[in-house]
């Protein structure tokens, strides 16, 4: 049966849905800050003893998480660095995902790389962190230059951290990592 | 609960990955809690919330990402998407494909059914460039279809002539 955009659109998004447990969790939120409204001076010194544990938890977790940010941009710049040949050369995604069939996640076409300003060149096996990635070479279509991106599902390490997208520069190389649709993605390149 | 999945929803249509949806809906339900509102009467106070924390969150992908408007393409007719005719799969393909914006403007037309006064209020758009806005999504859309189809038939021919 023929349908509109509007109607395939909507079926598409009802068939979203929270799983029970994130709906418990968002629930529990709401309920505890519904609780919090008479808490005692007692249990607010508590809060306080609490937070202070959070903090350190955190601060902990987030050393371990930016080492591990850190070993990735340098996995990143060193890749970069080898100019190793591509194992495919392509201008399309589809044909990389299929020439390398080890890979288990699905490569993505970037929001931050629009394929107006961006040419894929080819891709080949890489390793970030001991987990098969994607190298692809890509141009910028406006200046010619060349970069390197990087695909590797998103590491289950960072998970209890919101991560935001980062610049920097490892072994003379610019590094941009950010997280997209369930990847960790990289750029390496001036 | 069932505005949890109805702000759900609009996450994905942010974020277009169902896990960043989640941390997006999580951190924003926090911080609409911390500013002590009643949910059951603050919907479009908790999308504001969430749209402006995606584009905090996102600010730097959208200097680099996303595509501008051409606002060179007019258009005055509320109705232009209506008359497309596509399947859940290409409609699918079609969500990939688009950048946040395109793809929150199109949630917002379809699923939330907001008229484009709605719509440019929401996102405080004039009415002209929210019509332009689905314009040009409709040629997008139409442009898209076609490359699939030719795509269609190209391997239709071929198999053709490998059977011939």
């Amino acid at each position: 049966m023929k349908k509109t955009i509007k109607e395939s659109i909507k079926e598409i998004y009802a068939e979203l849905k929270l799983s029970p447990e994130q709906l418990r969790s968002l629930d529990s939120l709401r309920q505890n800050r519904a609780g919090k409204q008479g808490v005692h001076f007692f249990l607010k010194i508590s809060a306080v003893a609490m937070a202070a544990s959070v903090l350190i938890l955190s601060l902990y977790l987030f050393q371990g998480s930016e080492s591990l940010t850190g070993k990735i941009v340098g996995e990143v710049a060193y890749n970069h660095n080898k100019n190793v040949q591509m194992e495919i050369k392509t201008a399309s995604i589809d044909e990389v995902q299929n020439f390398l069939s080890k890979i288990d996640f699905t490569l993505i076409h970037s929001e931050r790389l629009p394929l107006e300003q961006w040419q894929l060149l080819g891709g080949r096996y890489c390793s970030i962190q001991g987990r098969l990635a994607v190298q692809m070479k890509i141009r910028n279509k406006a200046d010619g230059k060349l970069k390197t991106l990087y695909q590797v599902p998103y590491p289950k390490e960072l998970s209890h951290i919101k991560f935001v997208p980062m610049e920097t520069y490892a072994s003379g190389v610019k590094v941009r990592l950010w997280r997209e649709r369930g990847l960790l993605l990289g750029l390496a390149g001036g | 609960m069932e505005e949890f999945n109805q702000f759900y929803r609009y996450c994905v249509a942010l974020t277009g990955d169902e896990d960043e949806a989640y941390d997006l809906l999580q951190d924003s339900f926090e911080k609409f809690l911390r500013r002590g509102r009643d949910v059951q009467s603050a919907k479009a106070y908790i999308r504001g919330i969430i749209r402006n924390h995606f584009i905090d969150h996102y600010r730097k992908g959208a200097k680099h990402g996303f595509t501008e408007l051409d606002e060179n393409i007019i258009s005055t007719n509320e109705n232009s998407l209506e008359n497309l005719i596509v399947n859940k799969e290409e409609a699918r393909l079609i969500l990939n494909e688009l950048d946040f914006h395109d793809r929150e403007l199109l949630y917002l037309w379809a699923v939330e059914e907001y008229t484009a006064k709605e719509l440019a209020d929401l996102l405080k758009s004039p009415r002209g460039t929210i019509l332009s806005k689905l314009h040009r999504l409709k040629i997008k859309i139409k442009q898209w279809l076609e490359n699939e189809y030719e795509k269609d038939n190209k391997r239709k021919h071929q198999g053709n002539l490998r059977r011939a």
